[in-house]
């Protein structure tokens, strides 16, 4: 492919860099038909792709890296040193492994470019821009200026009193439905009492019987003029009384 | 030991025990304890069970022991030919470590000439009450919401007792039970969970034992 350079004392040294660079290559070609190869079996899996890019990255980082060292002798060298013709080679063709075929006008430019196309740049440049805001946004980024600085405080210190102010509002809002909810009340412990008595020991219920002549005076539930009344009065007089209210009409 | 549980004693071989909560709370939040009660329990039909009961209380004084009270019972709507249902409480067991009051429990139904068998037992009549309320099921907890009412004056010649009512205060009475055969511990646990429930609207307690 190119021409070791004619000097004697360095020509087996290059010669040395330029096979490593050729290595490096073939391994570059050997990363990128496996995950070829990969992508016809069916579709990898994300950290299947994310390692083979690992290595593809790190074996473009290694052979740019060893052929920059090489600079400037490539720079005195012709690599290709072919020239320009419309008429289809072999020779081309078996160096490329038949993806070329003719060395012309038209592919010439491509191969030899040294910046990418121009639809490939602008979407780049979208790329870079888009993570940059979402660097500012995340707030990732590294601030340098004193003045940046002052204006990124004054923004979270107004973000921070809107939220302080928000939470402010909520628990005000909440305490006040709250108290009211406490103010009021649903039962009434007087009442509660009243009703207990009444259900569990008939306090309250005993009315004084008007329509009876027996004077009980079984209003409240005394227990000692319970007692009274039950020595000193026959058991007979009230029982008739109630005999006839209740289950008369049902007869 | 207890004549009214000796008499008693043939309709149950065993005695029972009932589990209760009792509380009240307002007329006017009476529909909140309502709803929520309505959507706690068991609600099948959609349409909540209402009562419409009047109580009498009748009671056997025996001179130098305590009294005996029996309660009878019976439906003011299906007046016709109501099923009395006679019910006899002991008062509330004094143990403090239970959360809930326990107390002796029994009943039976019984034909519409209880009450002059009664009289003939030398039972006397006590107090009688209107309870007019709404029943809501929850397993075998049984929530009864009822407004309590004593009759304005007993005039035996007013055969509507519907129109001599008089509410005895402005609130419900509120009273969770449940009946068993034996302590159990977990009954009332479920039984005080469930009035957990209930607050802040009400806080169901035990009876009072101060009498």
């Amino acid at each position: 492919m190119s021409r070791p350079t004619s000097t004697t004392l360095n020509k087996l040294t290059e010669y040395d860099k330029l096979q490593q660079i050729l290595d490096k290559v073939r391994d570059l070609k050997q990363s990128l038909a496996n995950i070829f190869a990969e992508y016809e079996h069916g579709q990898p899996s994300w950290p299947t792709i994310l390692d083979e890019m690992n290595v593809l990255s790190s074996q473009i980082t290694t052979l740019r890296a060893s052929i920059r060292q090489m600079l400037p002798l490539l720079r005195t060298n012709s690599i290709i040193p072919m020239c320009l013709s419309p008429e289809n080679d072999p020779n081309i063709e078996q160096l490329t492994e038949r993806r070329l075929s003719i060395f012309n006008h038209d592919f010439m430019p491509q191969l030899l470019r040294t910046k990418n196309l121009p639809e490939i740049e602008e979407r780049e440049r979208v790329l870079n821009i888009n993570s940059n805001m979402n660097n500012n946004i995340s707030f990732g980024r590294t601030i340098t200026t004193p003045n940046e600085i002052q204006i990124r405080v004054q923004e979270l210190n107004s973000l921070l009193m809107k939220i302080s102010e928000l939470f402010q509002h909520t628990k005000d809002m909440t305490d006040k439905s709250e108290k009211l909810f406490d103010k009021q009340t649903f039962t009434n412990p007087l009442e509660t009492k009243r009703l207990l008595e009444a259900m569990n020991y008939g306090i309250g219920l005993k009315a004084p019987d008007t329509s009876s002549s027996s004077s009980s005076p079984i209003t409240t539930n005394e227990q000692t003029n319970l007692n009274q009344q039950i020595s000193t009065q026959p058991r007979v007089l009230a029982p008739p009384v109630r005999i006839r209210t209740l289950p008369k009409p049902n007869r | 030991m207890d004549p009214a549980q000796l008499l008693i004693t043939q309709n149950r071989a065993f005695p029972s025990l009932e589990y209760v909560l009792q509380g009240s709370i307002q007329d006017d939040s009476a529909h909140l304890l309502k709803a929520r009660l309505q959507g706690l329990c068991d609600n099948i039909t959609g349409e909540v069970e209402q009562f419409d009961d009047h109580e009498i209380v009748h009671t056997l004084r025996i001179p130098g022991a305590s009294n005996v009270s029996l309660r009878v019972r019976y439906a003011l709507d299906d007046m016709p030919n109501p099923i009395y249902h006679l019910r006899y409480v002991a008062s509330a067991e004094l143990d403090k470590s239970q959360s809930v009051s326990v107390r002796q429990f029994h009943d039976c139904c019984v034909t519409k000439n209880i009450q002059s068998f009664l009289q003939e037992l030398g039972f006397m009549y006590d107090h009688e009450f209107f309870a007019k309320g709404d029943i809501f099921r929850k397993g075998r907890m049984k929530i009864t919401v009822a407004k309590i009412s004593s009759l304005l004056e007993r005039n035996r010649s007013d055969m509507n007792p519907m129109q001599i009512r008089r509410p005895l205060t402005a609130s419900c009475f509120v009273e969770m039970s449940l009946i068993g055969s034996m302590h159990d511990d977990k009954v009332a646990d479920e039984m005080k969970t469930f009035a957990e429930q209930l607050k802040p609207l009400i806080s169901l307690e035990k009876i009072d034992q101060k009498r």
